[in-house]
């Protein structure tokens, strides 16, 4: 799976037969249980990514996830693709509404209305995780293989 | 008009007995069906399942409506801050049942229908709050009445009132 198929589902879609996307969490498909979404090579999902429920316990996940050697569940909490999750409507308009809260004009983006409280922590979720990103960015630099 | 989910203006749903939605026919189970009915039956549920919940959360439900033919699009604002913290209350003070709590939900939160025939929506202000008049209302509890289905109309109104006060708690799908 290349990153250029996380940005465009339809050419994802033509590309991978359903059952595969179905591993990948696709959200275009029927959930299938222990799918694992796109990462990062080498990423660790970090603790709060971690689903914090006893293992076991009753739900989508509980009786799928891997096994672990803590007493907590640690399946991913949100097993859907990164590339759906990001092409969702809302999630799109948050990224704009960025792009003018960093220019001090959220009011303009909001036809000069107060700005929704779910769009305010939006931005806050999407600020913090594109800092998140940057980190890791730093700390994983690509290879060169020249 | 194409127009979609938004957290700052308005969130558009379809119900899901909508003649206009292309969607797999779910069967009723006669007693004593054979596994392979169960089977199929389950299958086209699921289907039909995915399908809703991609056009919920997509807002893209010209993807799954019929070839020339048009859904009643119901428009609705976000509940959140003030507005579900008086819902929640009056849920309270009125000792509200989980039916006139899901038609309160539908009422606060309904902003305008598409291609809903000569209703107009017509709008009343009760302690501060913006509620669709109980007579709009009666009108879309009487959807089906004519075509020998009564409750058509409640089922509409529930389920609708159902993903509003969903949104309201949950936030935004997929969860």
């Amino acid at each position: 799976m290349s990153v250029a198929h996380l940005l465009d589902c339809r050419t994802c879609m033509s590309t991978y037969p359903r059952t595969e996307r179905q591993r990948i969490g696709c959200g275009f498909e029927a959930a299938l249980p222990g799918a694992t979404p796109w990462e990062h090579e080498g990423r660790e999902l970090g603790p709060e990514e971690r689903c914090s429920l006893p293992r076991g316990h009753a739900g989508e996940h509980g009786t799928s996830s891997a096994p672990s050697s803590s007493g907590f569940c640690d399946a991913p909490i949100d097993a859907t693709c990164p590339g759906y999750l990001c092409s969702l409507p809302e999630v799109l308009e948050i990224s704009h509404a960025r792009l003018h809260w960093s220019k001090g004009a959220l009011g303009a983006f909001a036809d000069d209305e107060k700005p929704s409280r779910a769009l305010l922590i939006g931005i806050t979720i999407l600020e913090g995780e594109s800092g998140h990103a940057q980190d890791w960015e730093l700390q994983n630099p690509v290879k060169d293989e020249r | 008009m194409l127009r979609l989910p938004s957290l700052i203006s308005e969130f558009p749903l379809c119900f899901s007995g909508d003649p206009a939605l292309d969607l797999p026919i779910v069967p009723e189970l006669a007693d004593g069906a054979s596994e392979e009915v169960v089977k199929e039956r389950n299958a086209a549920l699921e289907e039909k399942t995915r399908k809703l919940r991609v056009a919920r959360e997509t807002g893209r439900w010209d993807q799954i409506t019929k070839s020339g033919q048009t859904p009643t699009i119901f428009r609705f604002i976000p509940v959140h801050g003030t507005k579900l913290t008086w819902m929640q209350g009056e849920r309270v003070r009125r000792n509200l049942d989980w039916q006139e709590g899901l038609e309160l939900a539908f009422r606060i939160a309904i902003k305008e229908i598409d291609n809903i025939g000569k209703l107009e929506l017509a709008f009343e202000i009760i302690d501060g709050q913006r509620l669709l008049k109980r007579e709009c209302l009666d009108q879309l509890y009487d959807i089906g009445r004519d075509a020998g289905n009564p409750n058509l109309g409640r089922a509409v109104v529930l389920e609708l009132g159902g993903f509003v006060v969903e949104r309201a708690y949950q936030g935004v799908p997929p969860k």
